[in-house]
């Protein structure tokens, strides 16, 4: 027995903590440009959705409930596979990841964005109208103020789950923890140890992220 | 100063203002009275434009109340409105909630609204609340922090709408007290109050408001000892 070549790696080695450190960083890129773009299109289409004008809000409810009732899976082959068929344009593998996170992010985060608009009451926008202030003025100084507020604790459920939702990229061959926790599994079949790092590594993203919600949260409180 | 003339509105099929026509002088004092849903506070809400009205013209210094955008933020600009329910903006400091508009709408320097702010402040006697939220405040220390916040806008003219009426019983004297100082400087104002001794005491007219209508108006005395018309006397008789 002992003269069979093994061509299993039965440890993991430097390669493949350099494999992984490359992984974690494509994810966090992934998720990064998920996160922001999501947040920016999520406030223009939730801003939109809290209009009272029909021009405006029905196509961001529409935006939102196509987004939102669609996997997030076929909303990525759509990008990756039709959209390049359609437009004749080649999507590069990453892009179309952040394309799928963003629509995603900025869908649900949009209702997020409605909701703590909504809460505010039509005392607060009677007060400032009464004193001359514009909608923008109003905006910005009063509803959103008070409606962030209200906002992070789903927001950052969201922001959460869009860490873990990144791992669909893998199935695009597209080098992100998830893959590489794939790759390293059929190469050493150490599933405990990988998968078990691979976590960890999510881990590591997410709960610092919940740990700056209940900071964030805090300290706004303190204004009242 | 205020040239309300031939009013209208209807909230659906209820007639909330019928055919209201009222002048206000500058330095006047008019306190509305009437029993409730008598259209009262939707006739101040109507003179900032927070409710349109549906036919009649509403002048406010020289200004007529249409519908052309800039024309209304100048005119909600000039005059202040102090509600029921404070509304005072609950993330906002004392000063921070007076200093808002002054320095958004009005684009002044901030270090200039700062200083007239604690002046103000001062006034309504808070000065040692400056930097005190609203939630630590109590509900008349918030009314008085919302009538300084429209008084920073130099308002021409101010409303209060109630503003006594959702006050505990020992705090309602402070917010008279920062008004009558108001009536004392010789601002415009229209007030709707259940306060009668207050009326009575600063008014210089009364006005008598029932079912969408202006009944009677005159003089506190008039009004008060000898009231002409049948629903004046009884609104009169069950609250004195």
């Amino acid at each position: 027995m002992g003269n069979v070549p093994n061509f299993v790696q039965d440890s993991l080695n430097g390669w493949d903590a350099l494999l992984l450190a490359q992984a974690l960083w494509n994810t966090v890129r992934l998720c990064v440009l998920g996160l922001v773009l999501g947040t920016v299109i999520a406030f223009v289409v939730g801003l939109a959705r809290s209009s009272k004008h029909s021009w405006l809000w029905v196509p961001a409810a529409a935006y939102i409930e196509v987004i939102r009732d669609s996997p997030i899976l076929m909303q990525l082959y759509v990008i990756f596979f039709a959209l390049p068929i359609l437009l004749k344009v080649e999507v590069p593998v990453f892009w179309a990841g952040v394309a799928a996170l963003v629509i995603n992010a900025s869908a649900f985060m949009a209702e997020i964005v409605r909701a703590g608009i909504q809460s505010v009451g039509r005392d607060q926008w009677e007060a400032a109208r009464s004193l001359g202030m514009s909608y923008v003025q109003i905006m910005r100084w009063v509803v959103l103020p008070q409606a962030l507020r209200v906002m992070i604790p789903p927001g950052v459920g969201l922001f959460i789950g869009l860490v873990k939702d990144s791992s669909v990229v893998s199935v695009l061959s597209y080098v992100e923890l998830t893959r590489a926790g794939q790759i390293l599994m059929e190469k050493t079949f150490l599933s405990f140890q990988v998968f078990g790092i691979v976590a960890t590594l999510y881990f590591a993203i997410c709960y610092p992220l919940s740990r700056l919600a209940l900071y964030s949260e805090r300290r706004l409180k303190l204004g009242g | 100063m205020v040239k309300i003339s031939h009013i209208h509105k209807h909230f659906g099929r209820l007639h909330v203002l019928n055919d209201v026509s009222l002048e206000v002088a500058r330095g006047e004092v008019v306190v509305i009275i009437g029993p409730s849903g008598s259209g009262k506070s939707t006739l101040l809400r109507c003179l900032n434009y927070l409710e349109p009205v549906q036919s009649g013209e509403i002048w406010i210094d020289g200004v007529r109340l249409d519908h052309h955008r800039t024309n209304i933020r100048q005119v909600r600009a000039e005059v202040g409105i102090v509600f029921q329910s404070y509304n005072l903006f609950p993330h906002l400091s004392a000063i921070r909630n007076v200093m808002l508009a002054p320095v958004v709408v009005r684009k002044r320097p901030e270090a200039e609204v700062r200083e007239e702010a604690l002046r103000l402040l001062a006034k309504v006697g808070l000065a040692d609340k400056v930097d005190a939220y609203p939630g630590q405040l109590s509900g008349g220390q918030q009314q008085r922090v919302a009538i300084a916040r429209a008084l920073a806008m130099q308002p021409k003219l101010m409303l209060f709408d109630e503003v006594t009426s959702a006050l505990d019983p020992e705090l309602v004297r402070e917010v008279l007290d920062a008004m009558k100082q108001l009536v004392r400087e010789g601002m415009t104002m229209l007030v709707v109050t259940h306060e009668m001794g207050f009326a009575r005491e600063v008014a210089h007219r009364v006005v008598f408001m029932d079912e969408g209508r202006i009944v009677e108006t005159g003089s506190p005395r008039d009004i008060f000892d000898r009231p002409q018309n049948s629903r004046t006397q009884a609104f009169l008789s069950k609250i004195l």
